[in-house]
């Protein structure tokens, strides 16, 4: 059985592996993390639809962007952020793979702004979680009604 | 023998990863064209030669599904193998598609390795052929 949180960890580590072709750190990073950073939301829809913010390490997202498409375009702040909407997208879709709860859910457009995904929502819950890619992390908020983590 | 490849996606950046992971698949590539849905992706397998196409589903304009039911009632363009590209893993949609005549589907996120087992079968290339065929007048 999949629970969610396994299954989002899993959805994002499949992700940061396959698709950006870096390692997690899985006893955590020991760089400082100084508050800056690049977010991007998206939605999952059905029974207790939720909302994934994803906040990465500047250094993480340019990484991945270099990884993903080639060192000159990590440069690029724009393309930096595209690269991070096209993540959200496929860690989204892998966790519907995944979890045994994806079943009739679709998710949304991704975007940079929280509000933009299902607007001003009032979620019942608020979780948080935190994760490594060779030193530099990735935070995860997850806002939803609490049926889904049973 | 190099392969023309045409990737269909209204992403950009999702364009320039699937080219990024060919060029590391160790597939002999030819031109790799690019489309943003699959009207565009039409137009270019008009002009030019396109031994393999990957293609995303959801998309503005023409979907992927609607330009392989266009190229399956193509004569000149229905047996060219259509790769589907997706973040859509659901069964029954991969099981939708390939009725509908996909020759494959990849699910994202995918490795390389993946991508290049993937389009071998469609095309029907062994990549390890050469590894086994008798050059001419061997004695072997």
């Amino acid at each position: 059985m999949n629970g969610f949180l396994k299954s989002l960890k899993a959805a994002i580590f499949n992700v940061m592996e396959r698709m950006f072709f870096l390692l997690p750190d899985p006893d955590g990073g020991s760089a400082e993390f100084d508050g800056r950073e690049f977010s991007v939301t998206i939605g999952v829809t059905g029974v207790s639809p939720f909302r994934i913010t994803l906040a990465f390490d500047p250094g993480l997202a340019s990484a991945m962007t270099a990884n993903a498409l080639g060192k000159g375009y990590a440069r690029d702040e724009n393309t930096v952020l595209k690269c991070l909407l096209e993540a959200a997208n496929v860690i989204a879709g892998n966790l519907l793979q995944i979890w045994d709860g994806g079943e009739d859910r679709e998710i949304t457009l991704p975007s940079l702004r929280r509000d933009a995904v299902f607007g001003e929502v009032n979620f019942t819950e608020r979780r948080e979680l935190g994760m490594w890619f060779e030193d530099r992390r990735i935070s995860v908020l997850i806002e939803s009604d609490s049926e889904i983590y049973e | 023998m190099a392969f023309q490849v045409l990737v269909v996606d209204d992403s950009e950046v999702m364009r320039c990863i699937v080219k990024r992971v060919l060029s590391m698949a160790g597939i002999d590539l030819g031109n790799v064209f690019e489309a943003g849905n699959g009207k565009e992706a039409l137009t270019v397998m008009e002009k030019h030669w396109v031994d393999v196409v990957l293609t995303d589903i959801n998309m503005p304009v023409m979907s992927g599904a609607e330009m392989l039911a266009r190229m399956k009632s193509s004569p000149t363009l229905a047996d060219i193998p259509v790769i589907v590209v997706s973040t859509e893993g659901r069964d029954e949609r991969i099981e939708e598609i390939t009725q509908a005549g996909a020759a494959g589907y990849i699910t994202k996120p995918f490795r390389p390795e993946d991508m290049a087992k993937t389009i071998h079968k469609a095309l029907g290339v062994d990549p390890d052929e050469r590894f086994f065929e008798e050059p001419e007048g061997s004695d072997f």
